[in-house]
């Protein structure tokens, strides 16, 4: 098993994602930070297993917006809250699957939970500064930290 | 007209899945989790079922169980991001027709389809268009040959004891491995057998899943104990001695690329040659197995009442003349001895090889195998 890969690395995994399901490279903006209006909307993904894992994706509205009209071929102005819930926990499981193999890690994947709670979004960017991508006007953030931290905050919300 | 039925919590891929195989004239049906999918199932029949792995209510396996032990045989493409080593060798005991992983490509999706439907590569909906064949690599391509080893200069050494003309891709990890395995097409793959950080026993299945046709052999030094018996309890078929030698290399390409080596092909009474992809010295092995595997075509053409027959000769090696001059002069008695007139295709370089020997001369050379036939 190996570490959780650096955030050049992390920032491949999610393009390979983006790049192969809607043709959109993201890179990584080490300098950002996983500000509120990135987290509009996140979506998490929990491996379970011997090292539990949590891998979650964020975006603001127009991004979200952006991705899901792109996941679905439609124009943004088609797009609604469930389909943008979809293809966030659809990016995420992707995403979620390709660093399991980077890791070595062989253990389940689970069904991906949104989460809209800003409160709990900010207490775990405290805990674990997300990783910000940017793609032209669309950013992403992107947490992937050993542990189920977000289990027991939304819990405690 | 093909029925297929997508089964994903996910509405994006559904929609992904269909948009793919409609133009195929196939019919879509959807379900969101294991237990509508079994519904559907039992509503209609379908098939083909593209199942998802991770889902709420039912998941891809249970509902696949749930499937054989009903005797429901459909058979299931998996298309997932889940590779979990016990999750995989539970949906292969179940029975599947193959594993697309997430994220794919269209075109991956399309191919993998056809061929679970057992249609051709090409398959077109009725009245429409052909798919285009360039669309489809993972069909199409010929394969290439992968080595997974995180010094570089292993790379360098394998790429320079194989054939330039066979295509070989490299990578330092096994993430990037499987990445490439998601979009080339592989004979063979050769893995160090003590790459770092790395569960090798998860990485052959995995190979295995994507690339089922491949020899994946490790690369392992000789130093250690029952090195291939171990090697071949992590899932791989043979081992490659380190350093290596070229003998060992030629016969794991032979038996790799097999199936790329039918030398003789036939169509009726059109012949078609292979041409020759090896190292210099393997070329005369190459002359005398296409002359046993000739003289066995030209005796099944005679036995089939053939007086005459199309020898497509355009990728002859010409690089040894006079040995191809000698394969045509041989091949002209052959075809003599057999009662079977042969029009030879080629280019002009073939017909001035051939033109400096008497015995060869009966051979007529045409351009094109279309000139040939019309020539009857």
């Amino acid at each position: 098993m190996k570490p959780l890969p650096p955030s050049e690395r992390l920032g491949v995994l999610v393009s390979n994602v983006t790049q192969t399901m809607l043709g959109i490279s993201f890179v990584p903006v080490i300098s950002d930070q996983a500000h509120p209006g990135l987290c509009w909307r996140t979506a998490v993904m929990l491996v379970n297993g011997a090292r539990p894992l949590t891998v979650g994706l964020s975006s603001s509205q127009e991004g979200c917006l952006a991705l899901t009209a792109a996941m679905f071929s439609c124009p943004a102005s088609a797009v609604d809250p469930s389909m943008i819930n979809d293809a966030l926990c659809e990016l995420v499981n992707m995403t979620a699957g390709l660093l399991k193999t980077e890791m070595a890690l062989d253990q389940a994947l689970t069904v991906p939970q949104v989460v809209t709670d800003a409160t709990v979004l900010a207490r775990l960017a405290e805990l674990h500064p997300g990783l910000v991508l940017k793609a032209k006007e669309i950013g992403l953030a992107l947490w992937a930290h050993e542990g189920h931290a977000i289990a027991k905050l939304t819990a405690a919300a | 007209m093909p029925r297929i039925l997508t089964v994903d919590d996910s509405r994006a891929i559904r929609m992904i899945v269909a948009k793919q195989l409609q133009p195929l004239g196939f019919e879509i049906g959807e379900a969101e989790d294991g237990n509508d999918g079994l519904a559907k199932l039992q509503s209609a029949a379908y098939d083909l079922v593209v199942l998802d792995v991770t889902m709420p209510n039912l998941d891809g396996p249970g509902m696949l169980a749930k499937m054989r032990e009903g005797g429901n045989k459909t058979p299931v493409l998996m298309l997932t991001s889940e590779s979990k080593t016990a999750i995989v060798a539970t949906v292969m005991r179940l029975g599947i027709s193959d594993f697309v992983l997430k994220p794919f490509k269209g075109d991956e999706l399309k191919a993998k389809v056809l061929k679970a439907l057992k249609l051709p590569a090409d398959y077109a909906a009725p009245g429409g268009a052909p798919v285009a064949a360039a669309a489809t690599p993972v069909a199409t391509t010929a394969k290439r040959v992968l080595v997974i080893d995180d010094m570089e200069n292993v790379h360098k050494k394998v790429r320079s004891l194989i054939p330039a003309e066979r295509n070989l891709d490299a990578s330092l990890n096994a993430a990037d491995a499987l990445a490439l395995c998601r979009s080339n097409p592989y004979g063979l793959i050769l893995i160090d057998g003590d790459l770092p950080d790395t569960n090798l026993p998860s990485l052959t299945k995995q190979l295995r899943l994507l690339q089922p046709k491949a020899v994946l052999v490790a690369m392992a030094l000789r130093t250690a104990n029952n090195v291939t018996g171990e090697m071949r309890a992590q899932g791989f078929e043979d081992v490659l001695f380190k350093p290596f030698v070229n003998e060992a290399v030629d016969a794991l390409l032979e038996r790799s690329f097999q199936e790329d080596q039918e030398l003789v092909s036939a169509q009726e009474n059109c012949l078609k040659l292979a041409g020759f992809h090896g190292r210099d010295d393997k070329l005369e092995g190459y002359f005398q197995k296409l002359s046993a595997k000739l003289k066995e075509a030209m005796s099944k053409l005679a036995e089939g009442c053939f007086d005459s027959a199309v020898l497509d000769a355009s990728q002859l090696p010409l690089g040894q003349p006079m040995r191809a001059a000698q394969f045509m002069a041989d091949l002209s008695k052959v075809s003599a001895d057999c009662g079977v007139a042969l029009r030879l295709v080629g280019s002009a370089e073939l017909a001035a090889v051939i033109g400096g020997f008497e015995e060869a001369k009966s051979l007529r050379l045409f351009q094109s195998v279309e000139e040939a036939r019309a020539a009857a």
